[in-house]
Formats: C-alpha cells, sequence, structure tokens
C-alpha cells in the first residue's frame, strides 16, 4: 500500500503533538506538583470538566477509531452500534463511581477494594489478571504508534512505536496523574474535533441520504440490524468493556481524583459522549461501500476512506486523530499501572511505611520499567498481539459481579468471588478456543455471575462491614 | 451469505443516525470548552 502523506508531514505533526505534551508534563512538574496526591490523584478534588475529558481520551483508545470503520465495513451498522455499547460501562459505572467515593473517600487503587472486601487469595488472582491485561493494552498501544506512522508514511515500525512510547513516557514521568488530565483535555478536544471536521466533510460531499441508497445497492445486509454476526459482536463488546472498566485502575484512579459531586456526573456524561465516536468514525465506512472505494486492508478502512475523500488533509486529521488517542490511553496505562503496582505489591508486601517522596519516586522508576519492558516486548511488531488482547476478554469480564455485586451487598460471599472469578474465566477461555471469540466475554460473564449469586445465598459472608474499606489512608502531605 | 431475519434501517432513520451523532459530536466539544471556561473562572478546575 503506498504511504498516504509524506514522511516529513507526518514528523512535523507528531512532532508538533508531542512537544504540546512535553511541554505540559514539565510545566505542570515545576508548577502543580506539590506531593503525591497531586502527581498520583491530581489532588483529589478534580472539577467536571477534565474528569470528563479524561475519561473520553482514555477510553478512545487506537482501536476505537481504526476497528469501528472496520466492523462497520464488514459486519455492517449494527457493528457501528455494537463499538459504541462499549460506552455503555461508562456510564453504569456511575452508580458504582460515587459509591466508592462515599465508601473509600482516601482510597488509592482498585486493587485496595479488591483486598480489603474479598480477602488476599481473590487479591492475588485480581493482581494476575489486571497484569495480564494492562500488559497486553500498553503492548498493543506501543505496537500501533509503530504500525500508524508506518502505514500512514511509510517511516520504519520502530521509529512510530519508540515515539509514542518515549514522549508518554517522559510526561507521564514528570507530571504524572495531573499532567496526564491536563493533556487528556487537549487530547480528547483534538480527537473530538478532528473526527467532527471529518465527519462534517465527508458527509457534506456526500449527503447520507445517497451513501444509503449507494449500500442499498451494493451491499444492503449492511443496513441489517439483526445479523447474527453483529449481534454476538454487540454482546461480546459491551461484556468485554464492562469488565475492562469495572476492573482496571486506570477508572478507580480517576474516581479518587474527582471530585465527589463530580464524579458519577462525569462517568455518565463521557459514556453519553464516546458513543458517538464509534458511530461517527465506523459511518465513514458506508461512504466507501457506497462509492466502490478499493480497500486492500480492510483494518485500513479509516484512513483510505478520510484520504481518498479529503486527500493528504484527511490523512493529517487521521494522523492526529489515532495519535492523539493512543498518546492518552498509554499514558493513562503507565499512571494506573504503576500506582497499582507500587501501592498493592510494594507497600502493602514490601514497606508499609513508604514516605510521600518515596511513592513519587517509586512511581516514576515503575513507569520507566513498564515503558522499557513494553518496547522490548513490541521490539519486533507481532501479528498475533491483537489476539492476546482478546484472550484477556474472559478474564476481564470474569470479575465484573464480583466488583459490581461486591460493592453494594455486604453480605457477597468471597470464597464464591474467588471461583466466580477462576471458574468465569476458565470457562470463557475454553468457549474462546473450542467457540469464538465472541461468545468467550459473554460466557465468562454468565458463568462468574451465575457462581456468586449461587454462593452469596448459599453462605452469606457476616464478617464483612462497609466501614472495613475506609481503612485506606492515602500518605499524609509532608509525611 | 444473508440472515434469515432481517429489520433494515430505514433512509430517515440512517440519515436521524449519520447527522444526529455529528451534531452532538460537534455539541460535546463545544460543552467541553464551555465546562473548562466555566470553571477556570470559579476556580474549581481541580
Amino acid at each position: 500500500m503506498q504511504p498516504f502523506i509524506s514522511v516529513t508531514t507526518a514528523l512535523v505533526v507528531v512532532g508538533a503533538i508531542s512537544i504540546m505534551l512535553l511541554s505540559f508534563g514539565f510545566f505542570i512538574n515545576k508548577k502543580l506538583i506539590k506531593n503525591s496526591n497531586d502527581f498520583l490523584y491530581a489532588g483529589r478534588n478534580v472539577g467536571l470538566a477534565f474528569s470528563t475529558a479524561t475519561l473520553i481520551a482514555a477510553w478512545v483508545t487506537g482501536n476505537t477509531t481504526m476497528a469501528a470503520p472496520e466492523q462497520g465495513y464488514t459486519l455492517g451498522l449494527i457493528a457501528c452500534f455494537g463499538y459504541a455499547s462499549a460506552g455503555l460501562p461508562l456510564i453504569i459505572f456511575a452508580p458504582l463511581a460515587l459509591r466508592i467515593k462515599k465508601l473509600m473517600p482516601n482510597g488509592c487503587t482498585s486493587g485496595d477494594f479488591i483486598r480489603i472486601r474479598f480477602g488476599k487469595a481473590v487479591w492475588g488472582l485480581y493482581l494476575l489478571l489486571s497484569a495480564w491485561y494492562f500488559l497486553g493494552c500498553l503492548m498493543t498501544q506501543a505496537m500501533a504508534g509503530g504500525i500508524l506512522l508506518q502505514a500512514l508514511a511509510g517511516t520504519p515500525y520502530l521509529l512510530g512505536m519508540l515515539t509514542i512510547m518515549l514522549v508518554c513516557t517522559i510526561y507521564t514521568l514528570k507530571g504524572g496523574l495531573k499532567a496526564v488530565m491536563a493533556t487528556d483535555y487537549i487530547l480528547s478536544l483534538l480527537i473530538l474535533g478532528m473526527l467532527f471536521i471529518t465527519a462534517v466533510m465527508a458527509y457534506t460531499r456526500f449527503g447520507a441520504g445517497d451513501v444509503y441508497e449507494g449500500v442499498m445497492t451494493l451491499v444492503p445486509e449492511r443496513m441489517n440490524l439483526i445479523t447474527s454476526a453483529g449481534l454476538m459482536y454487540l454482546g461480546s463488546n459491551f461484556l468485554f468493556a464492562a469488565g475492562e472498566i469495572f476492573h482496571s485502575n486506570q477508572w478507580w484512579q480517576r474516581v479518587y481524583a474527582a471530585k465527589e459531586s463530580v464524579a458519577a456526573k462525569s462517568f455518565i456524561l463521557s459514556g453519553l459522549i464516546w458513543m458517538t465516536v464509534p458511530i461517527v468514525a465506523g459511518a465513514l465506512a458506508f461512504v466507501a461501500i457506497s462509492n466502490n472505494y478499493v480497500v486492500p486492508q480492510v483494518n485500513m478502512v479509516f484512513p483510505i476512506v478520510v484520504s481518498q475523500l479529503l486527500g493528504p488533509i484527511g490523512s493529517v486529521l487521521v494522523l492526529i486523530i489515532i495519535y492523539a488517542a493512543l498518546a492518552s490511553t498509554v499514558s493513562s496505562i503507565l499512571t494506573s499501572s504503576s500506582n497499582l503496582i507500587v501501592q498493592d505489591i510494594f507497600k502493602q508486601l514490601i514497606n508499609p511505611n513508604i514516605s510521600n517522596e518515596q511513592l513519587i519516586k517509586y512511581n516514576r522508576v515503575v513507569i520507566v520499567a513498564l515503558s522499557v519492558f513494553a518496547v522490548a516486548l513490541t521490539w519486533k511488531q507481532r501479528t498475533s498481539m491483537y489476539q492476546l488482547l482478546l484472550l484477556t476478554g474472559p478474564a476481564v469480564a470474569s470479575m465484573v459481579w464480583p466488583i459490581a455485586y461486591g460493592i453494594f451487598n455486604q453480605h457477597t460471599n468471597r470464597v464464591a468471588a474467588f471461583w466466580a472469578m477462576l471458574l468465569g474465566m476458565s470457562c470463557g477461555l475454553v468457549t474462546y478456543f473450542v467457540i469464538s471469540s465472541y461468545a468467550a466475554p459473554v460466557v465468562s460473564a454468565v458463568v462468574s455471575c451465575l457462581v456468586l449469586v449461587c454462593g452469596t445465598a448459599l453462605k452469606p459472608d457476616q464478617r464483612f462491614r462497609w466501614k472495613d474499606l475506609n481503612e485506606v489512608h492515602a500518605p499524609k502531605e509532608g509525611a | 451469505m444473508m440472515d434469515s431475519y432481517a429489520i433494515y434501517v430505514s433512509k430517515d432513520i440512517f440519515k436521524f443516525i449519520i447527522y444526529g451523532s455529528i451534531v452532538l459530536l460537534g455539541g460535546t466539544v463545544a460543552l467541553l470548552l464551555t465546562m473548562f471556561f466555566k470553571e477556570l473562572k470559579n476556580g474549581s478546575l481541580w
């Protein structure tokens, strides 16, 4: 496939965004980072604008803009809704966010909740599954950076991969969650704004009515809302996304960072806003279908359509949208996973009396270590990486019910929670290999729910008290 | 291969979905900017 833009143009665009991100990191480190609460939780008093924007930016990954058009192209409109259904878990998480703020106002990680609520066996299993997920995510985003620049400008794979990892590591290292949230605000404006401009330009040139007529003439089944593949994709994607959001420290860290009055609102608002992204991006696939565009690689539908429609400007818009999406996701994974490792492993198992300064220092060390690890594992482009990420579907879906049930039901049985996660994941993995990857998260969530509900009904937990969750104390300023 | 059952989206609904999503997307950019400046003015950004 021919490159869409010149190497110089790609480097200028990536360089400009990178300079902006690094400037934020250094500025925030100098002016706004006073203690570990600023570095790890952005001061725990974040307002609605930053809180909403950071949720959108973290949840719009490279996949959102690339896979939604691909799914629209191959499975039709129902798949665009299927992809958009990944925004629903953000909305459903809103009451949980409010409850987390009330029960654990000084909470530090998602691991805190799991450890206190369910005990060390579940906590250990949770940490293993969580590490599998965040490493898989980090690697796919790093690889996507390399593949993006390679596909758009023909640069070597390593250049794009190393650029995204280096830039994100440096600004995260300097400014912590506060820098990530500030840059997420800018990045979410870039993603939403550029996608809006792209869609307006595309649908001004080809009206939605003409596009509809074209699709109905050439491939009418793309407008069928009840295709079996599309409906399976919808259910699977929703449960996979619910697992990702409910368990991952990325979202819990943002709950702890937000003001109590905005925690739930920001999740609802970001979910609603997020859902428009895959629908608008996915809708561009119908322009390709109705105009009979040649699409040699189906996973490149988005850049192909936009560049054919808008020329080199379109390719620059694609580069900005996807680079911004990748940067926000990588930095979010780095801050949340380093926090989980330091707070849950180092603080709990090695040094419970860790000081404020040590917390920041160790978080920075782990951020660098995670980046180096991800770079080493993705030094060579791996074709099986996306499959590896899909394999985490059963793992994360098995954690939805234990977390949701455990937050609202005081008598949730902790042994049942352990087996719910283990059996849910095991059945999901068997389904993945024997039936299909789409069915795996569904089976995992159903098995996990049955085990948890039955176990709790048979033997309700009598030991746990809600006030136990408030035992978590963030380090005191200057400690 | 076509599925046995089918519910096709009508032209008007398709137009509503596409234009509605684009308008919402544009609206959210305006909403995020408004929230930012309002909180900046009130000193409640963070």
